[in-house]
């Protein structure tokens, strides 16, 4: 009787371990729709990645992994929400899409994910950065977002222009580690470039742009060991909301922070800022050339530099980039989905993704082998970016956003009205700086501004 | 009779092989219906009759895209041409102040975006542009092949209709893109260089003047565009003024990526199967001017090598050059109107996929078909023996009763041999009734048993009174050799098998009254 129901365990854990490639048949290819952001510079990498899938492991397991749309997270937010929906002319669902955490929850309230560790084993999800991991994992408890890439912020610098600046002025690249050294440069930077046009007035540039305000504010209060989003709502009475002021607003006001709503590689490439704060995933988006307004060309360098700390801030910086999530269809097609996933994050594969996209690996295997293996990596921008990574994660502690339901309203709202705010008070500085001096100026335009700020709804 | 003497079919034999030929029949009825029907070659012609289908529905979707392309790009110049010379009149300029005054240039550039957005979601192509003859800074080195303009590009054309279509800034004052909230993309200029454009300077000619625009509209080859990674077609069409001068070009582009999503082929029957929209000049597929559409097993397959055009098997054409050979089919598709200025340029749009494939297709089907006819064929022969063997049961059976039990009344259940039995039966009843004193057999019995040898007879005499071969040795004094070749030799004579049959011929006579001596 024994032998009889060992043998039948037995027959039960081969035929459970069989069961995923029994799904699956080399000669009826399962196709597998993929959404994702990586467009671009990146679209080749990815296009070749997934090529590289289906004539190896696709093949031979009849998976074939086929990009039904290339866009932007936030389109794929939309057209997520729209095919959740079923709103008119709302796209098919895919089989595996990149998505943030928050556009996950909307997809995990309906029951459209399944559970990434339905697919991995521990021991598999053990190989990844666990902060990176923990990121996909929703209040239900439930892992549905794998890490496939991420990415953190840093500050990007255009070295042509900025060598320039240094050789004609008493800054030091060294003071471009904190905020308050990035602030003091860029307002000597203004008052340098005012000088290039004694006959014009005020007209100095912008030494850099945040891609993210929002960030920004995210991350100083972190910095000073307290969270900006409490609850569902921002934090505006806490004292580190006025770092966030004098930090943001004030030199934004001043112009020595270009406010833009566009990404800061667009301010770089027109010669408008030297520098940015923006996710290494925009690494790509820094053009080797300047173009100027008369159309004149010089060639840029850059340098990448770790998050900026304020004074007497832990070393704390953003994780961000999504991951990539499954969607419920049928056994077979998640199974095929899982296949993909972990053939993408094996290190190998993943190493050969960030090598030419500018998103940190998501295994630890994998960040080993950015510096084992740098001469795998072609581009300037994204080996210097590799490394600045590396430091950092052995440097700096990383925190991602919480996962809220209204994450993407606050964000909107709060980088639209900072916006706002300093926009209106630099028009105004400036237009009274013809009749007072900088300091009268700057009160006289932000009067009760901050106030206000605060204690709007 | 002879032949009879020679081979002798047992009945069961003779049912196996009737069988085996209705078999044999029906196999080749169903292999001539389908060699009448095209099916016994069916790898070729099934690929044949997908492929030309598959061409069909795809010649028609890139005829109707790049038909309205062309008609909205003569639509977009008329437009352009129409409000630049309303701007500048506005202004007491005209279009050579372009070419002196940047700011200017910059300002009819800026204003031109909204019309440049328009066509671009109207004609849902990938990419509008507009390129005026003009630079904002003709100081620079090569300041000749530097044109002001604006280029946008829709990343994702033929994604539904979004609220946030991925749309990018390819060329252009950065201004616009700031103005407009657009990104700037990351292989982003401010001018077009159009050292190398061929979809600028052939409508530079002034000798095209009189040309009505619908005859000048340009499908470039497609091409790489500078300083940017994907390659593209161009659809220009000069800018013109109410004199007839040129002063720019616009149009739009049908990407690598739209081309490919709107032109996708059915891979379920060949995973490498794969589109081209190539230039042909003398029977040759110009590669490198070429769009390609196909699955991520065919990408591997293409290089800039040209394909020569030959006639293939059935209405299919082989397509080959040093390192590849594909079969598949063409059509030229006409991108101009007879009066065109570019009417000698041909396009084909053709749809093709690997020999090797086509021919493992074939043999893989083919077969399959001998397989199955295989398969049948054994099938009928198993059936055919068994058969055989049940069928003969019962005859086997009703003989085994006729010589064994002759008197015995029992049924075999087949009609008949049953009725078969009881005719022998009755047969042999009224033979004991009334004896044919004429029988043949008896009489052949009786006179074989007169050829006997006196001591053969003697050995028959006593086995006709039931003695064995040993009691008859030790009654004759002869040994049991002698008994036994005895037996052997009177069995020859009266062509019997067995001391009983010797039997019961000896009974028979007894009580048909026959004397034996």
């Amino acid at each position: 009787m024994k032998k009889y129901i060992a043998f039948s365990i037995i027959c039960i854990l081969l035929l459970t371990s069989c069961k995923g490639d029994e799904l699956l048949d080399a000669k009826s290819p399962v196709t597998v729709n993929l959404w994702h952001n990586y467009g671009g510079q990146m679209k080749n990498t990815m296009d070749s990645l997934i090529d590289e899938f289906n004539d190896t492991v696709g093949k031979e397991k009849g998976i074939i992994i086929n990009v039904t749309s290339l866009t932007g997270s936030a389109t794929i937010h939309e057209k997520l929400k729209l095919a959740v929906n079923d709103e008119p002319g709302a796209p098919e669902l895919p089989d595996i899409t990149t998505l943030y955490p928050n556009t996950a929850l909307m997809l995990a309230s309906k029951g459209l994910l399944a559970d990434i560790e339905e697919h991995f084993s521990e021991e598999e999800l053990s190989l990844f950065i666990p902060e990176f991991v923990e990121e996909g994992r929703l209040p239900d408890g439930k892992l549905y977002v794998l890490p496939t890439a991420k990415s953190t912020e840093v500050m990007f610098l255009n070295t042509t222009i900025f060598n320039k600046f240094l050789k004609e002025t008493d800054v030091s690249y060294n003071d471009l580690y904190t905020f308050k050294g990035i602030l003091d440069t860029a307002e000597k930077y203004y008052i340098w470039t005012d000088k290039q046009t004694p006959d014009i007035e005020n007209d100095g540039k912008s030494f850099i742009t945040y891609d993210s305000l929002f960030n920004i504010a995210q991350i100083i209060y972190r910095q000073s060991g307290e969270n900006f989003i409490v609850g569902e709502k921002l934090d505006l009475s806490s004292h580190v909301f006025k770092d966030v002021w004098n930090y943001c607003f004030k030199p934004s006001v001043k112009g020595y922070v270009a406010v833009y709503d566009g990404y800061g590689s667009d301010l770089i490439k027109t010669g408008d800022v030297v520098a940015s704060i923006g996710s290494t995933a925009g690494v790509l988006f820094y053009s080797d050339i300047v173009t100027y307004d008369d159309n004149l060309t010089e060639p840029a360098e850059f340098l990448i530099l770790p998050y900026p700390v304020i004074d007497g801030g832990n070393k704390i910086a953003i994780q961000r980039g999504g991951g990539m999530c499954i969607i419920k269809s049928n056994d077979k097609k998640e199974y095929a989905a899982g296949i993909f996933l972990k053939w993408f994050t094996n290190p190998e594969q993943n190493l050969k993704f960030v090598s030419s996209t500018g998103y940190i690996p998501v295994t630890k295997e994998a960040i080993e082998m950015t510096a084992s293996e740098e001469n795998v990596i072609n581009d300037d921008n994204v080996r210097k970016l590799l490394k600045t990574s590396r430091e950092m994660i052995e440097q700096y502690t990383f925190f991602y956003t919480p996962i809220i339901e209204n994450f993407d309203e606050l964000q909107g709202s709060y980088n639209k009205n900072m916006k706002k705010y300093a926009v209106q008070c630099r028009d105004e500085y400036f237009g009274l700086l013809s009749s007072m001096n900088e300091i009268d100026a700057y009160n006289a335009a932000t009067e009760n501004r901050y106030e206000e700020f605060i204690n709007q709804r | 009779m002879v032949i009879r003497d020679r081979i002798k079919f047992t009945l069961r034999l003779r049912l196996f092989l009737f069988f085996i030929i209705l078999v044999i029949t029906i196999l080749l009825g169903v292999l001539i219906i389908l060699f009448v029907s095209g099916n016994i070659i069916a790898g070729l012609g099934k690929s044949e009759i997908f492929i030309k289908n598959e061409h069909a529905v795809i010649f028609k979707k890139t005829a109707a895209l790049y038909d309205d392309l062309a008609a909205e790009a003569v639509g977009f110049s008329r437009s352009v041409s129409m409000s630049i010379e309303e701007r500048l009149r506005e202004k007491n300029l005209s279009i050579n102040d372009l070419k002196t005054n940047p700011e200017l240039l910059k300002e009819i550039v800026s204003n031109s975006f909204y019309q440049v957005i328009f066509y671009l979601h109207r004609s849902k192509s990938s990419g509008a542009f507009i390129i005026l003859d003009a630079t904002v800074n003709n100081k620079l080195l090569n300041f000749e092949n530097s044109k002001a303009g604006i280029y946008i590009k829709n990343m994702e054309p033929n994604i539904i209709s979004s609220s946030s279509p991925t749309i990018y800034l390819l060329r252009g004052v950065a201004d616009v893109a700031y103005k407009n909230e657009l990104p700037l993309h990351s292989q982003w200029r401010m001018e077009f260089n159009v050292a190398n454009a061929p979809y600028y300077h052939l409508h530079m000619d002034k000798s095209q003047k009189s040309e009505s625009l619908s005859n000048r509209f340009y499908w470039s080859e497609a091409f790489i565009f500078p300083e940017t990674s994907e390659k593209i077609m161009m659809c220009s069409v000069p800018l013109i003024d109410t004199e007839g001068n040129v002063f720019g070009v616009c149009g739009f582009d049908v990407s690598y990526m739209l081309f490919k999503m709107s032109n996708m082929p059915d891979s379920n029957m060949y995973n490498r199967i794969f589109c081209l929209f190539a230039p042909v000049e003398n029977n040759v597929l110009k590669m490198d001017g070429s769009l390609f559409s196909g699955g991520y097993f065919a990408r591997s397959l293409i290089n800039n090598q040209d394909l020569k055009i030959a006639s293939g098997k059935k209405s299919l054409y082989v397509y080959e050059n040093d390192e590849s050979s594909f079969i598949g089919y063409h059509r030229l598709l006409k991108l101009y109107p007879e009066k065109s200025l570019f009417v000698d340029r041909e396009w084909a749009l053709a749809l093709m996929v690997p020999q090797d494939d086509i021919n493992s297709f074939v043999v893989k089907t083919n077969l399959k078909l001998i397989y199955i006819s295989t398969i049948l064929m054994i099938i009928g022969i198993i059936i055919a023996f068994i058969l055989s063997k049940y069928y003969i049961i019962p005859i086997a059976r009703g003989i085994d009763i006729i010589k064994n039990n002759p008197k015995a009344r029992i049924k075999t259940n087949v009609l008949e041999i049953d009725e078969l039995i009881e005719f022998l039966l009755n047969k042999g009843t009224s033979s004991e009734k009334e004896i044919d004193p004429n029988s043949i057999i008896l009489n052949d019995f009786l006179k074989n048993i007169r050829s006997l040898s006196p001591a053969e007879r003697s050995v028959f005499n006593l086995y006709a009174q039931q003695y064995n071969a040993k009691e008859i040795s030790e009654n004759l004094y002869l040994s049991i050799n002698t008994i036994k070749t005895h037996t052997k030799h009177i069995y020859s004579k009266l062509n019997i098998t067995s001391k009983e049959e010797l039997i019961l011929y000896v009974e028979i006579l007894k009580e048909t009254g026959r004397d034996i001596k």
